[in-house]
């Protein structure tokens, strides 16, 4: 008998959290909410490639999944086409899954010098641009770059800017005793133990690099240990060398400082009630773009350019734009009026302190650039 | 010795491990020793140890080789010293209690131990669970995290019901008469312990330590997230997505010295046998 009990407990138990399952699903409609945009797209959306699928790699929370459009299954419910999405972590694991053979993708959202590298070993196929008349949307002009013709990809042949953004400086305005302007401030002993500081030691050499005035792509060996010898010096006044683990740090007020980029901070401020706050250190900071592109295995080109002039279409960008807190090159995007963050001095800065951008670097510098971190990361 | 030819039957029932065994374990072992010896040109090269033990490395690498036997070592030794009396306890425990201590040792297994080091980690901050305790009753907090005992606790909590489940299969099956034999015979229960018990665990004791010490000499990001100790599976991890060939030279120096780890136990648990249950 009490094993009956037992047995109905442990039932109702299941059933009801099964149900909590599905009404936490409900936030957004089957539809993925295409029925609130349909009616706005411009593009011409055909059911010619219904029952096709298309692989899909992008950054961790890089996209709108709700709660008024959940973009990926807008898309399916408009074409038919099956969208199988993953996320990456890192462009060198896009890198090696993009290269090593075994996964094939048709879209990806990888960084500028990754796409350099990526085209100059021949791994992206040309996009027809044909498929994409939304690509008039996209703003030519930021910070004095034309986004159609950017360094990694010239002539942009192969790849459509998705966001861009910057690296800068995070704090804890109640735990810092004046507002940092510099990027020595990660160097400041009075902050010991509270410092946070790039995991990413392509990230960490070009704070190292904008301190001393250097190049952040430069390959000479001694503009890489000038920075090595920096970086050492801070190694024993950094409480943790962070990837996304900043956001929990910072938003539980576990540090006082850190590097990190724009996005990631808009983000983390409003996940909490401490007093984040962000600037750009004068010495200058990174400038990078993330875009789309279709890998060279790609086995749906057509449905990976649908896919980029949906993602540009004016009502899903903007609806994008609200979830992904980074700034979109899309002028429907910057000029509406209803953009909650429209004109956001650390979106969109006018006084930006003068910025580097990353290129694909040789191996040799790579891998110079690893055996100095695994020493500086020794360091106790 | 006599070489005996396997029927026919059971040499068929094993050719599916055997299959495994080449594919699967085999054929990656020698790929990692090909891309070790492997040179960017494709031709074979020692270039990737030359690399590692160049002068202007070789302090880093070796100390941080040194510092995953250590923690390894250090991690192997505690489970061991938490396992032995639990699964001593669990053995001697009637079936319904021991059904549910096993239940709580496997339990945290099924967990991602992605989500358990965060987990930990929010235990452990300045601003964490214990620390927000602390100071709630007026006591000063603590500095654990990033501290190489949070590291090492990290690697106790994933690692030691590997340590545990071998020795307490092996207590469970343990002969009662065999102590009580010992007890009649006058022993303390201090000496049924050292001269019946412990020799009898050995062969769990022994695989127990193995299953928690190659895990933890080559661990990675548990040691880095919760104690910012940086070990050798770091930079494995960190290499091998730029440089296969060299996180392949890591991997294989790597592996040999847990392979010589593992004959200096088994040379230690023979003698162990030879002391105490001839």
């Amino acid at each position: 008998m009490k094993k009956r009990i037992l047995a109905l407990v442990l039932g109702v138990v299941m059933l009801a959290s099964v149900a909590v399952v599905f009404t936490g699903c409900g936030a957004t409609a089957n539809d993925g909410g295409l029925s609130l945009i349909q009616d706005q797209l411009l593009g011409e959306y055909t059911r010619d490639l219904a029952g096709t699928t298309l692989n899909v790699v992008n950054w961790g929370e890089f996209i709108a999944t709700g709660p008024e459009l959940h973009i990926v299954r807008a898309f399916e419910t408009l074409t038919g086409i099956n969208v199988n999405y993953s996320t990456f972590n890192t462009n060198d694991e896009l890198h090696t899954r993009l290269t090593a053979g075994g996964e094939s993708f048709d879209l990806a959202f990888p960084s500028d010098y990754m796409i350099q590298r990526l085209i100059n070993e021949g791994n992206l196929n040309r996009i027809n641009f044909d498929n994409i008349p939304n690509l008039q949307f996209i703003q030519r002009e930021v910070h004095g770059l034309d986004m159609l013709d950017l360094w990694f990809d010239p002539g942009g042949l192969y790849s459509v800017p998705y966001v861009w953004g910057m690296t800068g400086l995070i704090y804890n305005y109640n735990l810092v005793q004046e507002p940092p302007t510099s990027w020595t401030a990660l160097w400041e002993e009075r902050y010991a133990g509270q410092i946070l500081m790039f995991e990413s030691s392509r990230d960490a050499f070009a704070v190292a690099k904008f301190i001393l005035g250097l190049d952040v792509n430069s390959e000479d060996e001694a503009d890489w240990h000038a920075a090595a010898a920096l970086l050492r010096d801070q190694a024993p006044l950094v409480r943790q060398y962070v990837g996304d683990e900043i956001y929990d740090i910072m938003i539980g007020g576990n540090a006082a400082l850190g590097p990190y980029y724009v996005g990631c901070f808009l983000l983390m401020r409003t996940l909490t009630d401490e007093d984040l706050r962000f600037v750009f250190p004068e010495e200058g900071v990174n400038f990078f773009v993330d875009s789309m592109i279709i890998p060279a295995t790609s086995q749906n080109q057509l449905g990976a350019e649908m896919f980029i002039n949906f993602l540009l279409e004016p009502a899903v960008a903007r609806q994008n734009a609200e979830a992904v807190f980074y700034a979109f090159p899309h002028t429907e995007v910057v000029d509406y009026e209803n953009f909650s963050r429209r004109g956001d001095p650390v979106l969109f800065p006018t006084n930006l302190p003068p910025y580097q951008r990353f290129v694909d670097q040789s191996r040799e510098f790579i891998s110079l650039r690893y055996s100095l971190w695994d020493e500086i990361r020794n360091i106790r | 010795m006599n070489k005996r030819k396997l029927p026919f039957g059971t040499a068929l029932l094993n050719a599916p491990f055997t299959l495994w065994t080449v594919i699967f374990i085999l054929a990656p072992l020698v790929l990692v020793a090909y891309f070790a010896f492997t040179g960017n040109d494709g031709r074979f090269s020692l270039q990737w140890f030359e690399y590692i033990f160049d002068p202007a490395r070789r302090e880093t690498y070796l100390r941080m080789f040194g510092d995953s036997l250590l923690y390894g070592a250090l991690a192997t030794g505690i489970s061991l010293l938490l396992a032995f009396p639990l699964a001593h306890f669990m053995a001697q425990s009637k079936q319904s209690v021991q059904r549910v201590l096993m239940l709580l040792i496997m339990v945290p297994m099924w967990m991602n131990f992605l989500i358990a080091t965060n987990a930990w980690r929010y235990i452990l901050e300045h601003n964490g669970l214990i620390n927000n305790l602390l100071a709630g009753i007026g006591l000063p907090r603590l500095g654990m995290i990033n501290t190489p005992g949070a590291a090492i606790l990290g690697m106790v909590y994933n690692f030691v019901p590997f340590m545990i489940l071998p020795i307490y299969t092996v207590m469970a099956r343990l002969n009662v008469q065999l102590v009580e034999a010992a007890q009649d015979l006058g022993a303390s229960r201090w000496e049924v312990l050292r001269r019946v018990i412990v020799p009898l665990s050995m062969p769990g004791v022994m695989s127990g330590v193995i299953m928690v010490f190659v895990p933890s000499v080559s661990v990675f990001f548990i040691n880095d997230r919760l104690g910012g100790v940086r070990l050798i599976g770091d930079v494995i991890n960190d290499r091998v997505l730029n440089e296969t060939n060299l996180g392949a030279a890591f991997s294989l120096i790597l592996m040999l010295i847990i392979l010589v780890c593992m004959l200096v136990l088994n040379r230690m648990g023979d003698r162990e046998k030879g002391a105490f249950v001839n």
